[in-house]
């Protein structure tokens, strides 16, 4: 004979569901465990003096932060390159690695932000998709501050605006003048030049030298004519060597210096035109290329390259140009071995 | 069609001799350089005759033997390889699914080649590390199935996914690693596997090793037919399996290794190509093996040949080749339904 429980078996289990259930509502219904979020801030609500401790979503926005008032960046994307160390000072090397939207699959660290108490960050309107992810980090307590950046013209007021953020208005208005009269005396130097008389420069990227960029505002801004187009020539960014015979720019400009031997070594490429007039010019490097993100150093590098492109334009002495940039910007006070280190002229 | 088949099969050799030809001389005159026939025959006759050379037809000439020529070299080389150690594969371990990947050798080699990109951001490295990775992956498989007193296929191809699935991983975390704008880029588009970075040099350092790998192992027909037979079978017929086994891995290994230099990682031909053959002259190693070295390299070669005529980027022609692959790998099944024992 079957026992009470055993005849009817069904009992316990509707229970069981029926708590559940239970359990889900009072969950939906129960008031949300969160902090107080963070808000979204533009340019007008910067408070007076700035914030404390500020930390950019890419790599782009930190390493300005960096340039503009070191002593208050909350922290590094990630490990700083061993070839970045020796331009920036020691104090600044173990600053909490706090993540990032960059490329390659990097995340912020939300644990390290809240560990770091980072209570403010800043952002790019050019930024869209991090923009529509800003809600991750306003639920963890972030105000973020969304700035005009991310491009040479608008730069001059990103460094006036993170200038105020970040408490040094006066120093981020002095940065804003170097950028705008950079871009202004390059443009003058270079005006006038009609379209076809402009050298077609390659960029050779990579360490084989046989990826390039589309589209590249220093060279533009500087009076060269980017070589490959890439609406007609390539889709990506990459190129066989008969391309670029095919090609045959009047100047190379070799962005990653671990090409230089290859480049050395190989017959091929000195059979361009640009190899046998001599026009063969390696981007200046240091704390990282020249025409590399972030922006700041890409000042230093449109005098550069219309220096090179336009040698009898040129007013500037390199050499101190590029000593006056590097403690104006990057707090380094280099001699003149080290200047010609970045410069590549050793 | 049936007629051409039927010529095919009867003269697969023949067809397959004339056919690579043909693309050869194709390969020869397409590319992105704007070139015309009568100018080649030009250049190349006023150098043979010894006279003057014009700057175009130096131009021309130099373009011909130190631009085009390696390419298509490689393009053969490494079709050929990969199909070959496909099919000494297949046959050793009784398996049509076997692929010269099977016991590590590209994942050895991707991770060699992150190595060289993301550490030692140096071209040479990047090819020498794949290399030295591809075979050392290889070693690792094989020393994992001699742990073992009885060691079968299975053990060796369970060594193999270990020794890849470890390589896989080292891989993803160099590309972690990497910085995304300048290394990211480079590796996946080396993974990916392209011809353009082809060149003489390159050939002179791997070449000799793929073509002797190549040649010896298209001559191993009748012991590859008899370790289809599997173990028991082989050694009752008086093979030293083990012996033989190491000799053939080694070999292959050897050669896919070597392509990874030339063209990066280039998967699916290794295992197509030899099944479209079996299709035409049927499971006997002795036929299919040279067979294997001709069709792969002209499967190779066209593959090579749409990518750079074809698309105004330079595509990786890795993906071409898994693209084209996969239509006749399903064709290939489909014709050989019963064929494989």
């Amino acid at each position: 004979m079957l026992n009470k429980n055993e005849a009817n078996p069904v009992k316990p289990e509707r229970s069981r569901v029926f708590l559940i259930l239970v359990s889900f509502l009072f969950l939906a219904f129960s008031p949300a465990i969160s902090a107080e979020t963070g808000k979204i801030l533009y340019v007008k609500d910067i408070p007076e003096g700035g914030v404390d401790k500020l930390w950019g979503t890419n790599v782009p926005a930190n390493f300005l932060i960096y340039v503009v008032n070191p002593d208050r960046l909350a922290g590094w994307h990630g490990d700083l390159y061993d070839y970045e160390k020796p331009y920036i000072p020691e104090k600044y090397h173990n600053l909490p690695k706090l993540g990032g939207w960059h490329g390659g699959g990097g995340l912020p660290d939300k644990e390290m932000l809240l560990a770091h108490k980072v209570k403010n960050g800043v952002m790019f309107e050019n930024a869209h998709m991090q923009i529509e992810n800003a809600s991750e980090l306003q639920e963890l307590g972030m105000n973020i501050y969304i700035l005009k950046g991310g491009d040479l013209d608008e730069g001059a007021n990103t460094l006036r605006d993170l200038g105020k953020l970040l408490g040094v208005a006066e120093r981020g208005e002095e940065l804003a003048k170097y950028a705008e009269e950079a871009l202004a005396s390059v443009r003058a130097a270079v005006k006038n030049i009609p379209q076809s008389a402009k050298p077609k420069v390659y960029i050779a990227q990579g360490i084989d030298g046989l990826r390039t960029t589309c589209k590249n505002q220093v060279l533009e801004i500087a009076g060269g004519r980017n070589a490959v187009n890439c609406e007609k020539d390539i889709y990506a960014r990459q190129l066989s060597f008969e391309q670029l015979m095919q090609i045959n720019p009047d100047v190379l400009v070799i962005q990653n210096p671990f090409f230089v031997k290859t480049f050395n070594d190989d017959v091929r490429w000195k059979r361009l035109r640009a190899y046998k007039n001599g026009k063969v010019y390696i981007v200046p490097f240091g704390p990282f290329s020249w025409m590399d993100k972030p922006e700041p150093v890409k000042y230093m590098a449109i005098k550069w390259l219309s220096c090179k492109l336009y040698p009898d334009r040129c007013k500037i002495d390199l050499q101190s140009e590029t000593k006056k940039f590097m403690k104006l910007f990057m707090h380094q006070d280099l001699d003149d071995r080290e200047i010609k280190k970045i410069l590549q002229e050793n | 069609m049936q007629i051409l088949l039927r010529r095919l099969k009867k003269h697969p050799f023949s067809v397959f001799a004339f056919l690579l030809l043909l693309v050869f001389l194709i390969s020869l005159t397409s590319g992105r350089y704007p070139l015309s026939i009568g100018e080649i025959f030009e250049a190349v006759y006023q150098w043979g005759s010894g006279g003057k050379l014009t700057d175009r037809q130096d131009e021309i000439l130099f373009l011909l033997t130190d631009i085009r020529l390696p390419r298509i070299c490689a393009a053969i080389l490494v079709g050929a390889a990969l199909s070959v150690s496909g099919t000494v594969y297949q046959a050793m371990f009784v398996n049509p699914l076997v692929s010269p990947s099977i016991l590590g050798v590209l994942s050895g080699a991707s991770f060699g080649a992150a190595l060289g990109i993301v550490v030692f951001n140096s071209w040479f490295l990047t090819q020498f590390l794949a290399f030295a990775f591809a075979c050392a992956a290889v070693s690792l498989a094989v020393l994992f199935s001699l742990l073992f007193r009885r060691s079968s296929i299975l053990v060796l191809i369970l060594g193999g996914m270990v020794v890849g699935a470890f390589f896989t991983s080292l891989t993803s975390l160099l590309k972690y690693a990497a910085d995304p704008d300048n290394q990211l880029p480079e590796l996946v588009y080396w993974l990916m596997g392209s011809f353009t970075h082809a060149n003489n040099d390159n050939l002179l350092k791997v070449g000799v090793i793929s073509i002797l790998g190549i040649v010896f192992l298209s001559l191993q027909g009748k012991t590859v037919n008899i370790l289809s037979l599997g173990d028991e079978e082989a050694m009752s017929l008086g093979v030293n399996v083990k012996l033989t086994r190491i000799v053939f891995i080694t070999a292959a290994t050897f050669i896919s290794a070597s392509t990874v230099v030339l063209a990066g990682t280039i998967s699916w031909v290794g295992l197509v190509v030899p099944h479209m053959l079996r299709f035409l002259t049927g499971p006997d190693n002795r036929k299919l093996l040279p067979l294997a070295a001709m069709g792969g390299a002209l499967y190779m070669l066209s593959t090579d040949l749409m990518v750079r005529t074809f698309f105004a980027a330079e595509l990786p022609v890795g993906i071409i080749t898994s693209l084209v692959s996969l239509p006749l790998f399903i064709f290939a099944i489909v014709q050989n339904r019963g064929r494989w024992r």
